[in-house]
């Protein structure tokens, strides 16, 4: 599937910001994964040399290994199933809205969606030794409605995003008031033919 | 005295086999119906199925001389223990 269909892309929308997490916030997740996967070598090691007779049986040798194997086998699909909830967190600007999909998990996913001209605040935050370092950190959109706001969880250059994001909803309140005088001049050009045609 | 197919195991193994194919193949359509077709995503794909294949191989070849259809007694009652083995 591409963007264009995901987000329902209208006519003259543009992206202009694919926004996803930072990389090295998923550094921990590879830290528990390593230490997972070293464990099965660990205790075979262990039982090696304390019971160097309990992994050769004719029943316990097949079942070991069967046993390893499903244990490796769980701990890839949970680590994928972790990148997928890692990476499938996006952010899309575009030139009229901002959509968010979160992946809350293997069988939940939400995304909403917040036009541009309704943005009333945007904050940046870094905070911390390690986002400062690598420039990441949470933009938080807030709208006049108090429950509607959207939050870019560790992104990449927050305060970057954050001007971007001021400079399109200006853009967008501009088109917004331009669409709307136009709906009105156009309003009253059709009451005026009717006021004269009713005179005539 | 109690004997076990040595197949039990396997089957039991090839279940697994099924579910866990399963999972992965929802992880691959999430990928696919979020537009997430990208470089890390294949890069992590990639991993994750030489990782398996592997595992898979490793598997095969140290259990190709097991004869899986031995009855093996589990648990042997007897008047002084207990054992497993």
């Amino acid at each position: 599937m591409h963007l264009s269909s995901l987000i329902k892309q209208k006519p003259k929308e543009l992206v202009h910001h694919v926004l996803r997490r930072h990389w090295i916030t998923f550094l921990p997740r590879i830290g528990t994964f390593l230490i997972l996967f070293s464990v099965p070598i660990i205790l075979y090691l262990l039982f090696k040399s304390v019971t160097p007779g309990l992994l050769t049986g004719g029943f316990s040798y097949p079942t070991f290994v069967l046993f390893a194997s499903s244990y490796y086998l769980s701990i890839y699909l949970f680590f994928f199933a972790e990148f997928i909830t890692f990476y499938l967190d996006e952010w899309i600007i575009t030139s009229d809205r901002i959509v968010d999909i979160e992946q809350l998990g293997l069988f939940s996913r939400s995304v909403s969606e917040l036009d541009l001209y309704r943005i009333q605040d945007v904050t940046s935050d870094i905070d911390g030794v390690i986002p400062t370092f690598f420039n990441y950190g949470n933009v938080t959109i807030k709208t006049a409605s108090t429950n509607a706001h959207i939050i870019f969880k560790n992104i990449h250059a927050p305060n970057k995003v954050r001007a971007a994001l001021i400079q399109l909803a200006q853009d967008g309140r501009r088109r917004k008031n331009r669409s709307h005088q136009k709906n009105k001049n156009v309003l009253a050009e059709s009451k005026n033919k009717v006021i004269e045609g009713t005179i005539e | 005295m109690i004997f076990l197919p040595l197949y039990l195991p396997l089957m039991l193994y090839a279940l697994f086999l099924i579910v866990f194919s399963l999972f992965m193949a929802v992880n691959i359509y999430h990928i696919s119906e979020s537009a997430s077709f990208t470089i890390p995503s294949f890069i992590m794909t990639s991993v994750i199925a030489f990782l398996t294949l592997t595992t898979l191989i490793i598997t095969i070849v140290l259990l190709k001389d097991v004869n899986w259809t031995e009855m093996l007694p589990l648990i042997e009652f007897s008047s002084s223990n207990t054992f497993i083995q």
